[in-house]
């Protein structure tokens, strides 16, 4: 990671932040930096790797649910949201992410999509002629996933990851348009370090929209975990999957509607919409973060720092070798 | 792996594809382009406003994603095309890209780096043969479906005088008929029922490109194959389902003209021409 | 009207849906009769068989000894957060069930339900003493359960989880002696035919509940007719604290925030009737009459 170079690019994913909402943001930093070692917060920022098509989004900001900010903000204790996860995330905070697009070849569309150690490959090849003429549909494209491990063979929890990824594709994809064709996804696991399912789905998105494939919106996936004193962790890595009370992933499409939910594990009902709540929220940012990288694939890096912010910017970037440095460390 | 510094010059990093960096150079020169062409669309918006196109004036040149809402359209004579579904009284989306607007042909439609290729009526297509029947002819034209080329649709073909295809053979054609439900048809003649260059493609080389290339080649602000005419004859059928074909009198020529034109999309227009005489100066003999 | 229901099978049941009824006859929040029998198969450990209208699974479940994991072992394998690795199920949907399936591979289907009932079944709170074979716990009780889709006429989750659940408690284990000969061989085991054998404790039950939307229309214990016509499936699972063991929605569309609270506010409704149709196995309940709210 480090011998990557890296230039960074300045968003503001909420273009329209209002007076108060900044007003909050003063608040939250100042809570922060209160408290002992708490990272230093900036406004939303997201560090691009402006290879076209790769991105690299630090959401060290992004994922401060403002719910919580107000919970913050009202009780004055950080102790809530602070609780530090084994790799020194927030409970609110999402893992880096990281992606590439048309890096297949033979594909049609192709993407990387990786969740901190979580990583999935994705390749989409259609509207295709449908192979076995059983599954063929009169009046629309059959959609058809295939999810392999990155090791060892499916087993039939594989089996039920592809058909999770398979509705909540087929609900964004319009198969109207294509009728009696088929539309092969094929997902990959590089590595598998929990969130698995919603990793797939984020990159089944970004290669369908490399494809062309017609979609009536964007699709995002969030996995979070209830530990057993009732946290909710955003992102889980495979560790806290395993230690949790009870698992739940969301997919949500951008018109902020629930087209896959699944949970395992035990979890209370108040609580599951609570995370509903806050899985709407972070894929609206997970969208954002897509929405992004195709944007930089197909328009180019077009995000030139101004003048104005080109100081806080040097110091982002220092700050993002830093942590870096300590990560690799 | 290519990355770009600060100053936008794209340098390799260890590992990786170069593809990616090359991609970059030619975002860099479409860049370029497309602030040209803002200048002058937002001359033209001013004087467009009468024509009554609403606001979807505002997102041209915008890139947008599946689901977002383009505006709405007031003037019945503005078409809407690839990437752009009407949702009750706005147009919403389906595609990522960008948004471009044809103000000639009052028309709509997102351009993206897409690969697979669907048929639209009135698209010129490199096809080749698949199958051979008594009057008809299956073509690969990229699409999910081989499409049909009826052995009457040359010009001056009869039933007793057909041309003379063999399977694997290329054609240049029209689509005439492109419809979801049923098998595209194809045409070797042009509207008015003349050859005009459709029909066998007899000799040369044919590649693939993506769809965004092939359409780039066909646009007027395509200087690259002005650029290789000055140095080698030759002739091109560009097909829109991302087919090239070309031919010149050498084996050596058709090679160099194939990659000037694939490698043209990740070099700046400047350095086309030293490019082309770096390959001829190679492909002669010591 | 038979031609009418092959050719817009969509637009037939819109029609009826008008009328809150549906074509077989019951209500939108009806549910099918069920009759759930136990141990109607002598040569395994417990069995059941549950019909939820044409819809008919057998369970069977089958106990094997084998050495206690060891604590190290345990945290490995803790897929899907299993907390204990010890019941294994495995669903077969043969042609037999339907024509849509076929014999040499696995569906599908059956495969993502065999993933989900798995990690189900270590919702059901059986403390590890209960499988142990012997008094230390050296020796442990492996159960598989085994289900065997014999008709298919929709909601088989329901019917699988009901067929789990009625199968466990139907288990009867005998009490083990282990007998340590020597070191280097390995130590001999023994049914305890003098005591009485033992039955399950298992800690909470299993509230099933399927539903399916069609055409924005909420519908209960869908029959395989509306889950091929729907546009989504909610399925829920509650224990009898009423926390949520499984929820999984699937579809096409997408679902509303209210339609998951109404779904999962009657699956709590019907909570009562199915424990008691667990605890008294051999009794029929009829669903339809009692459900009078449209």
């Amino acid at each position: 990671m480090n011998d990557k170079r890296r230039a960074c690019l300045f968003i503001q994913p909420c273009k329209g932040q209002t007076e108060r909402d900044r007003e909050k943001d003063v608040n939250d930093r100042q809570l922060e930096n209160s408290s002992a070692n708490a990272p230093l917060i900036l406004d939303v920022v997201a560090f691009g790797l402006s290879i076209v098509g790769l991105c690299f989004v630090e959401f060290s900001r992004l994922f401060f649910i403002p719910t919580t900010i107000k919970e913050m903000s009202s009780t004055t204790t950080t102790t809530t949201t602070n609780i530090k996860r084994d790799d020194t995330r927030l409970s609110n905070q999402i893992r880096p992410i990281e992606s590439e697009q048309a890096l297949l070849n033979k594909a049609d569309g192709s993407a990387k999509f990786s969740q901190g150690k979580s990583s999935v490959l994705a390749a989409v090849y259609g509207p295709i002629d449908v192979k076995t003429a059983r599954k063929e549909k009169i009046s629309k494209s059959v959609v058809d996933v295939s999810f392999t491990p990155a090791t060892g063979n499916t087993t039939y929890f594989d089996k039920e990851r592809e058909m999770l990824v398979r509705n909540a594709v087929e609900s964004i994809i319009l198969t109207l348009l294509h009728p009696r064709t088929q539309i092969n996804v094929i997902v990959q696991v590089y590595s598998n370090d929990g969130s698995i399912i919603s990793c797939a789905i984020n990159a089944c998105c970004l290669a369908l929209l490399d494809a062309g494939i017609e979609l009536n919106c964007l699709i995002s996936s969030i996995t979070l975990s209830f530990t057993h004193d009732n946290q909710i962790y955003l992102d889980p890595t495979q560790k806290e999957e395993n230690n949790s009370k009870g698992l739940a992933v969301y997919a949500i499409n951008s018109k902020s509607e629930i087209v896959m939910t699944k949970t395992t594990g035990i979890i209370g009902e108040s609580l599951y919409f609570q995370g509903l709540n806050i899985a709407k929220q972070s894929c609206e940012k997970v969208s954002a973060y897509t929405r992004l990288a195709v944007r930089n694939r197909i328009m180019g890096d077009q995000t030139q720092p101004s003048t104005t912010t080109t100081n806080t910017n040097n110091t982002l970037v220092e700050e993002s070798k830093d942590k870096e440095m300590k990560d690799s460390s | 792996m290519y990355v770009l510094d600060n100053n936008n010059n794209a340098r390799r990093s260890s590992g990786g594809s170069g593809r990616s960096s090359t991609i970059i150079m030619l975002r860099i020169n479409r860049c370029d382009q497309q602030q040209k062409r803002e200048v002058e669309r937002k001359k033209e918006i001013v004087a467009a406003d009468s024509v009554g196109v609403g606001d979807m004036n505002t997102k041209i040149d915008q890139f947008v994603v599946p689901g977002d809402a383009i505006g709405q359209i007031d003037d019945l004579k503005v078409r809407i095309g690839p990437g752009l579904l009407q949702n009750k009284d706005q147009v919403v989306a389906s595609k990522a890209g960008v948004l471009r607007f044809s103000k000639f042909h009052k028309f709509y439609w997102i351009e993206n780096e897409q690969k697979r290729y669907v048929p639209q009526a009135e698209d010129m297509v490199i096809g080749i043969i698949l199958e051979k029947h008594p009057e008809s002819f299956k073509v690969d034209i990229g699409s999910s479906s081989p499409a049909m080329l009826s052995a009457y649709s040359f010009e001056g073909a009869t039933k007793s005088n057909k041309p003379l295809l063999s399977i694997g053979n290329l054609v240049y054609c029209r689509v005439l008929v492109a419809n979801k439900d049923m098998e595209p048809e194809l045409v070797c003649v042009s509207i008015r029922n003349k050859a005009e260059g459709f029909g066998q493609l007899i000799g040369g080389y044919m590649f693939n490109c993506s769809l965004g290339l092939s359409h780039y080649l066909l646009s007027e602000d395509c200087s690259i194959l002005k650029i290789v005419g000055t140095h080698i004859p030759y002739e091109i059928a560009v097909g829109v389902n991302g087919r090239v074909w070309v031919n010149s009198a050498s084996n050596q020529n058709t090679i160099i003209t194939t990659n000037t034109i694939l490698n043209s999309q990740y070099m700046p227009d400047d350095q086309i021409e030293s490019f082309i005489i770096k390959s001829l100066a190679a492909s002669q003999p010591v | 009207m038979e031609a009418f229901q092959k050719v817009h099978p969509l637009e037939f049941y819109k029609k009826f849906l008008e009328r809150s009824v549906r074509p077989d006859g019951r209500g939108l929040d009806c549910f099918r009769k069920i009759n759930i029998s136990t141990g109607s198969i002598m040569t395994t450990d417990g069995s059941s068989f549950v019909k939820i209208g044409n819809t008919s699974v057998i369970a069977g479940v089958k106990a094997e000894v084998a050495l206690t994991p060891t604590q190290s072992d345990n945290s490995i394998s803790s897929n899907n957060n299993n907390n204990n690795n010890k019941m294994f199920v495995n669903v077969e949907m043969g042609p037999i069930c339907s024509n849509i399936f076929s014999s040499s591979k696995p569906s599908e289907k059956a495969m993502s339900l065999c993933s989900q009932l798995n990690s189900l079944v270590n919702r059901l709170e059986i403390n590890d003493k209960e499988l142990y074979f012997d008094d230390q716990g050296k020796y442990s009780w492996y159960l598989y359960i085994d289900l065997y889709c014999l008709d298919y006429n929709g909601n088989l989750m329901d019917a699988c989880v009901l067929a789990i659940m009625s199968a466990l408690k139907n288990v009867k284990l005998p009490k083990g002696i282990v007998v340590e000969s020597s070191a280097s061989e390995a130590p001999q085991l023994f049914k305890d035919t003098e005591q009485p054998m033992r039955s399950l404790n298992i800690g909470t039950y299993l509230i099933p509940q399927t539903f399916v939307l069609l055409n924005d229309y909420l519908l209960t214990d869908p029959s395989l007719e509306e889950e091929k016509l729907s546009s989504g499936t909610i399925s829920i699972t509650f224990n009898d604290r009423f926390e949520i063991c499984t929820l999984l929605y699937t579809g096409i569309t997408s679902i509303s925030e209210k339609i998951l609270e109404q779904c999962l506010e009657k699956t709590k409704k019907r909570s009562t009737e199915i424990i008691n149709l667990i605890d008294n196995c051999c009794t029929t309940i009829n669903n339809s009459n009692n459900n009078n709210n449209i």
